[in-house]
């Protein structure tokens, strides 16, 4: 019985032992020392192979990801890119804790930059930028950086970039009798109203528009951006509960909501919500007078409804906030380069190439219908006086629009504010500001847990 | 006659040549056997007892996959912040609590009456039994893609209510109706514990029946008094591994809220719609992999085993009052 126990402790203390030996960490943060010189890219360097996971899967975006690396293997024969397709940040972090990170990661959007940032997952890129004599804010937007830095370090580089505006249809618009986009919340009102066509027995033919928080890319709408609010105030404190403009996005909403019937709402969500991106779309069958949506949209109308007629405009604001109308929610895929790579100079390389070749991100943009997110690349884009897209472009250029601060939670502040307004949405929230003050507090209590380690 | 000269007794220094032989036998034996057991040994160390005891000592730190920061020793703060500063645990807590309350009894019953209805069908049984036990044979995750496409808000079970003047719900995409669709879809699934019912059920004598009959008893009081306690054993476990893999409910729930919203990130899907399927495992799966909390997300598997634990306990010696054992020793 003795030995038994004795070979049980023994086990439990061997697996807690070598549990506490396989954690990363010890000493913290990012092991690489900052550069001050760039490496020589000339035919002397040594081959050098780099790995480059991304999240893309589709074949025109793949593709031109490694059109662009066979000509840069081209250029530089003793780079070597290995490819990996299909990769998100969960495989990413776990092969991080595995002890086997790519060198490169391009990400589908800037959640975890803070988390990385703070972990010391990633590179602070500021020497190498230096070093390369990039100047950042002449060279990417400031809507870019706002979430690709992260408490003044420079961690991961933009791709392209993503905007989110109005679509709306021009012929139900002229049936309405409206002559241009609504610019505040209570045009928005108005307009949605008359634009919505009920039927005898009280269900809606065409919705106005929804904007109910889940439905399609909607939650972007609540970011903050529209009213000029932000997560968090200098101290880094959640203002939910300070800052009244939070409730006027959740109040529109509800407005609309009651307007239409929750039940509605509902039966217009569960049925488009998983077509949100195909020819059943609600905006091309006809069901949705307006829609909100982000700019790669664009190159899904124009395959599945060539012929339809529609606009883009910023999405309304505040009414007391109108000199403010044309901002709106931006952010991207990122390009993060692993703090442990064997190779940080030459992932820079790539990364830099990657981030600021101006045909490389044209190609892209045209691949995968997003904004190219150099000042370069948009001047020399050739959709940029496009009527669409030079909206949208206006758009990622007002230096009213940003993507909500970036803290050590990753996405967890975000995924808890979408919970709050679905809660709301759902009428389990009766006093709107004590509830937002509350939710605040749990912000709170979340990134003082991250900041804590 | 010769005579057989005595030796002197050779003095006892240990076991005697033969037991030795036989232990020494029986150690060469045991490492035979714990030569052939040790790919499977090896692997139960490697992929169960370390990982086991690996999250119960992340359960304690500050642990996060992909940190580079140092894990720091934390105490019971992860336990404690599942209690007092999470704002979805106990909502992931009632989904799962509601599930065990609803569908598991449910299923039990489900699978009582079809395996009653398939001992009352005289012919052609084995067709019926066929059929009946086919939809456990279908992957979770396809039964679960069936049943979004059925269950769609425009798919062919509202096209029928339709027809019939009923408005069907939104099913999968509505919170309400979210959590029932998961319990029809168990519904439809429960074949494996309805063929032991249907054993369970031919098993019992037909002369207790028989004897009932002479006593003047109807359906129900045969069902409740001579059915009911012959199948017990079988209730016993269809209820109990149902209430263990419910605490554990995961792939119909991930699968059912993807789907019902795929434009969202899966982070963001995790629980859709409203939280209404967000249940325990669910979101340890997202306090692990998606917000990369292991050491938390470790606190919470280490508290539902627990919670599994004492639940197995309890039912397990509350049982003793109503399953009846036939062969059983009293």
């Amino acid at each position: 019985m003795k030995r038994r126990t004795l070979l049980v402790t023994a086990t439990i203390g061997a697996a807690t032992l070598l549990a506490a030996g396989c954690t990363t960490g010890g000493g913290g943060g990012n092991p690489t020392q900052p550069v001050t010189s760039v490496i020589s890219t000339n035919a002397n360097h040594p081959p050098t192979t780099i790995t480059v996971w991304t999240f893309n899967t589709l074949a025109k975006e793949v593709n031109a990801f490694r059109d662009d690396l066979a000509r840069l293997h081209t250029k530089y024969p003793w780079l070597t890119v290995k490819f990996v397709p299909g990769k998100d940040d969960a495989a990413y972090a776990k092969a991080v804790a595995a002890g086997s990170p790519p060198d490169v990661f391009i990400s589908i959007a800037p959640d975890y930059v803070g988390q990385f940032c703070h972990n010391g997952t990633v590179l602070d890129l500021t020497s190498y930028l230096k070093a390369a004599n990039i100047d950042v804010p002449k060279t990417f937007p400031q809507a870019s950086l706002v979430y690709t830095q992260y408490r003044g370090k420079q961690c991961a580089l933009p791709l392209l970039t993503d905007a989110y505006g109005l679509y709306y249809n021009k012929a139900k618009f002229a049936a309405a009798g409206i002559t241009s986009p609504p610019k505040t919340y209570s045009e928005l009102v108005t307009d949605a109203k008359k634009l919505t066509v009920k039927n005898p027995d009280g269900s809606i033919k065409t919705f106005g528009l929804v904007t109910r928080s889940d439905f399609s890319s909607n939650n972007n709408i609540y970011s903050g951006v529209q009213t000029n609010s932000k997560f968090y105030d200098d101290q880094g404190k959640a203002t939910f509960g300070s800052d009244p403009n939070w409730a006027k996005t959740l109040e529109l909403d509800k407005t609309l909501q009651d307007y239409y019937g929750s039940g509605n709402v509902q039966k217009f969500v569960g049925r488009y919500q998983p077509h949100t991106d195909d020819a059943s779309n609600p905006f091309v069958t006809g069901a949705a007078a307006m829609e909100y949506d982000g700019e790669w949209h664009i190159g899904e109308l124009k395959s599945e409804a060539p012929n339809l007629d529609y606009g883009i405009a910023p999405f309304p604001v505040p009414d007391d906030q109108v000199s403010r109308y044309g901002v709106g929610n931006t952010q991207g895929t990122v390009l993060y380069i692993s703090s442990h790579t064997k190779h940080p100079q030459e992932s820079f390389f790539a990364v830099q190439q990657l981030s600021t070749d101006t045909a490389f991100l044209n190609t892209l943009a045209d691949a995968v219908s997003n904004i190219p997110s150099t000042f370069d690349s948009l001047t020399a884009w050739d959709q940029a006086n496009d009527p669409h897209w030079s909206q949208f472009i206006s758009i990622f250029k007002n230096p009213g629009s940003y993507y909500k601060e970036l803290t050590a939670v990753g996405g967890e502040d975000a995924v808890n504010w979408d919970q709050f307004k679905q809660n709301y949405e759902a009428g389990k929230v009766s006093d709107l500001p004590a509830a937002l003050k509350k939710f605040a507090g749990q912000i709170d209590s979340i990134n003082k847990q991250a900041n804590g380690r | 006659m010769t005579s057989v000269a005595t030796r002197p007794a050779i003095p006892v220094r240990g076991p005697a040549p033969a037991a030795r032989r036989r232990r020494s036998a029986s150690k060469a034996r045991w490492w035979v056997v714990v030569g052939f057991l040790s790919p499977f040994l090896i692997g139960l160390a490697l992929f169960v007892v370390y990982p086991v005891f690996a999250t119960l000592y992340y359960s304690f730190t500050n642990y996060q996959a992909g940190s580079y920061l140092a894990t720091r020793w934390v105490g019971f703060e992860n336990y404690r912040n599942l209690f007092t500063q999470s704002t979805v645990f106990w909502e992931a807590v009632r989904n799962t609590l509601w599930m065990v309350a609803i569908m598991v009894p449910l299923q039990t019953l489900w699978a009582i009456f079809t395996a009653w209805i398939l001992t009352r069908i005289k012919r052609g049984a084995v067709i019926y039994r066929t059929i009946f036990f086919l939809p456990a044979m279908v992957p979770i995750v396809a039964t679960a893609l069936a049943f979004i496409v059925m269950l769609n808000p425009v798919g062919p079970l509202n096209s029928i209510l339709g027809h019939a003047g009923i408005s069907g719900p939104g099913w999968f995409s509505d919170a309400a109706w979210a959590k029932p669709s998961l319990v029809l879809m168990a519904l439809w699934t429960v074949g494996n514990t309805m063929i032991l019912f249907l054993a369970a059920m031919l098993d019992v004598p037909t002369a207790l029946y028989e004897a009932a009959d002479i006593d003047g008893a109807n359906a129900w009081q045969k069902f409740r008094h001579i059915t009911l306690p012959g199948i017990s054993p079988v209730i016993f476990f269809s209820l109990l591994t149902g209430m263990i893999y419910t605490f554990q409910y995961f792939t119909e729930a991930f699968v059912a809220s993807g789907s019902a919203n795929p434009i969202l990130s899966s982070n963001q899907s995790i629980g859709y719609p409203q939280d209404s399927l967000l249940f325990y495992t669910t979101e340890i799966y997202r306090q692990g992999f998606q917000y990369f909390k292991t050491g938390y997300a470790s606190a919470m598997a280490w508290l539902l085993f627990v919670v599994i634990f004492l639940c197995t306990v309890v039912f397990i010696r509350g049982s003793r009052r109503w399953v009846y054992y036939a062969g059983a020793v009293r």
